[in-house]
């Protein structure tokens, strides 16, 4: 029994010694990449090319995701509204839910699980098959070659993608709302215009989807770099970018929207 | 020189000097810490005791700027080639020149075009890493790995998987690029045979020590058991066939563990 007990104890132990190490490596990881990101800017179709794969790759499924999300949320909001004779405002419920939580949030899950998993593998692959090594060998450094573009590239296309997310929405609810329900079009679009503001609302937003650019390109390319040189561990690795960073765009979503929007 | 891996020795008291000029084949069976001394060399590594000089400078002691500055003179073909599978083999051969060189791409065409040449391989220029066969694949990752013209050159198993004759390609552009070149090599293998064809000298290691050395003569004259069953491809011998164990008697006829 007390060696069971100590077993356990020593297992939750290592784990904990484990997460501490690797949060500490990823610390590290993170300004090792600030510091390497001059080859990213400097030779900027480096980081061009990092846009177009994690960004322009991933316009399809953010354009058809944020005309769906748009669609719901004009069919939900009128339903609601129009309980309480206010149908005109769906503008701007469709509009501020979008360029406040939902643009930034669905498309940084959408961007996680499309870009963030593809950066994870191709980085954890190359270092496998000894890419990243041959990289060093040649007397380049990696991390300025390989990573800092892709994380730029990431960080980039996050607040561009959102923003299309977020004008697909809008022109999804306006397609239910106005087309299909009926709602008046000039107090669609005019309610909308007075009621969102630019600098609480869309630059928030904007800012909202910065922050999970650089977080979830972060978990992705760290992990990447991190993966065990096996299969398995690519495996493993795409898997924990998916995970940790679609838990941390819902935690810092929740943080930022608190500093953000508190008494507004 | 010795070096460990947390709490496992890999090497301990090599020592061994390579000359200018020389092709110096590296030999043992798997997992004796051939590849581990290429990488202490190169600097990949640092040695846990002792010291690595290459053109006499101490790699150990080296920054991470000394370092990247030897390593454009060194050359590495390693054991799959590593070549980036997202460019051709063109952008591949011309991956350090466009790093280190201000060369214009004119330029580095007609180079590219050469070292592809060298290995026989210019008219595959055009082809991904995925298009090349395992051989081709190996020729490609040389050429590149002797873009820069490399003073030392060290290959990690470049036989291991080619079929006879990627083989003696392989064999020989080791042995003629190294002398056109003016370079010293160092190659690590447990393909005898092969080596024995266009290596200088050679060295045995086996935990971690050198057991061996000699000229391609004196290592398929000598008498020593080790170098004996190496050589020849003996099953059973100083390197035994059975993993340690109980003995068999007992594990079958005995109590079950």
């Amino acid at each position: 029994m007390s060696s069971w007990v100590a077993r356990a104890i020593s297992d939750v132990g290592a784990r904990v010694v484990n997460f501490v190490w690797r949060l500490g490596f990823a610390a590290r990881f993170f300004w090792l990449m600030l510091r390497h990101s001059g080859t990213a800017l400097r030779r900027f179709p480096l980081t061009i090319r990092e846009i177009y794969f994690a960004g322009v790759l991933s316009l399809i499924i953010i354009l058809v995701s944020g005309l769906f999300v748009g669609m719901v949320l004009g069919l939900q909001g009128y339903d609601t509204l129009a309980r309480y004779g206010s149908a005109e405002a769906l503008g701007v419920l469709v509009a501020l839910s979008l360029v406040r939580e939902l643009g930034p949030v669905v498309a940084a899950l959408l961007f996680a699980s499309r870009a963030g998993s593809a950066i994870t593998a191709e980085i954890g692959l190359m270092k496998a098959t000894e890419q990243l090594d041959a990289m060093e060998m040649m007397a380049v450094d990696p991390i300025a070659r390989v990573v800092a573009p892709r994380f730029w590239g990431g960080v980039i296309s996050m607040p561009l993608l959102a923003a299309l997310f977020s004008a697909m929405g809008v022109f999804g609810g306006y397609l239910v709302g106005v087309v299909l329900i009926g709602v008046d079009e000039g107090s669609f679009w005019s309610q909308m215009q007075s009621a969102v503001d630019f600098r609480e609302d869309v630059w928030n937003g904007v800012i909202k989807s910065f922050v999970f650019g650089i977080v979830v390109t972060w978990i992705a390319v760290f992990e990447g770099y991190d993966a065990p040189p096996t299969a398995e561990g690519v495996s493993g690795a795409t898997t924990r970018t998916v995970v940790t960073s679609s838990l941390a765009v819902l935690g810092f979503d929740f943080v930022l929207t608190a500093l953000m929007f508190r008494g507004v | 020189m010795s070096f460990a891996y947390d709490a496992r020795q890999v090497l301990s008291g090599i020592s061994l000097s390579i000359p200018r000029g020389r092709v110096v084949a590296i030999m043992g069976g798997s997992g004796c810490g051939k590849t581990t001394l290429l990488r202490l060399i190169g600097g990949a590594l640092r040695p846990t005791r002792g010291e690595v000089r290459v053109f006499g400078d101490p790699v150990s002691r080296m920054s991470q700027d000394e370092l990247y500055a030897l390593r454009r003179k060194l050359g590495m073909l390693f054991q799959f080639g590593a070549l980036f599978t997202d460019m051709s083999s063109y952008d591949n051969v011309a991956f350090q020149m466009r790093e280190h060189t201000d060369l214009p791409e004119d330029l580095i065409r007609d180079l590219v075009l050469m070292k592809l040449h060298a290995v026989g391989l210019r008219g595959a220029a055009h082809l991904h890493p995925a298009e090349l066969s395992g051989g081709m694949a190996r020729r490609v990752a040389l050429a590149r790995a002797i873009a820069l013209d490399p003073r030392l050159m060290m290959y990690d198993e470049p036989f291991a998987g080619l079929d006879p004759i990627s083989l003696s390609v392989i064999g020989q552009l080791i042995r003629r690029l190294n002398d056109a070149l003016g370079a010293t090599s160092i190659v690590v293998t447990h393909d005898v045979m092969e080596s024995l064809k266009i290596v200088d000298y050679i060295y045995f290691i086996s935990d971690g020590r050198i057991i061996a050395e000699g000229t391609p003569d004196e290592i398929r004259a000598s008498t020593m058991p080790f170098v004996h069953q190496f050589v020849h491809g003996e099953i059973d011998g100083p390197v035994a066939f059975h993993y340690p164990a109980r003995a068999y008697r007992d594990d079958i006829l005995g109590e079950r563990a």
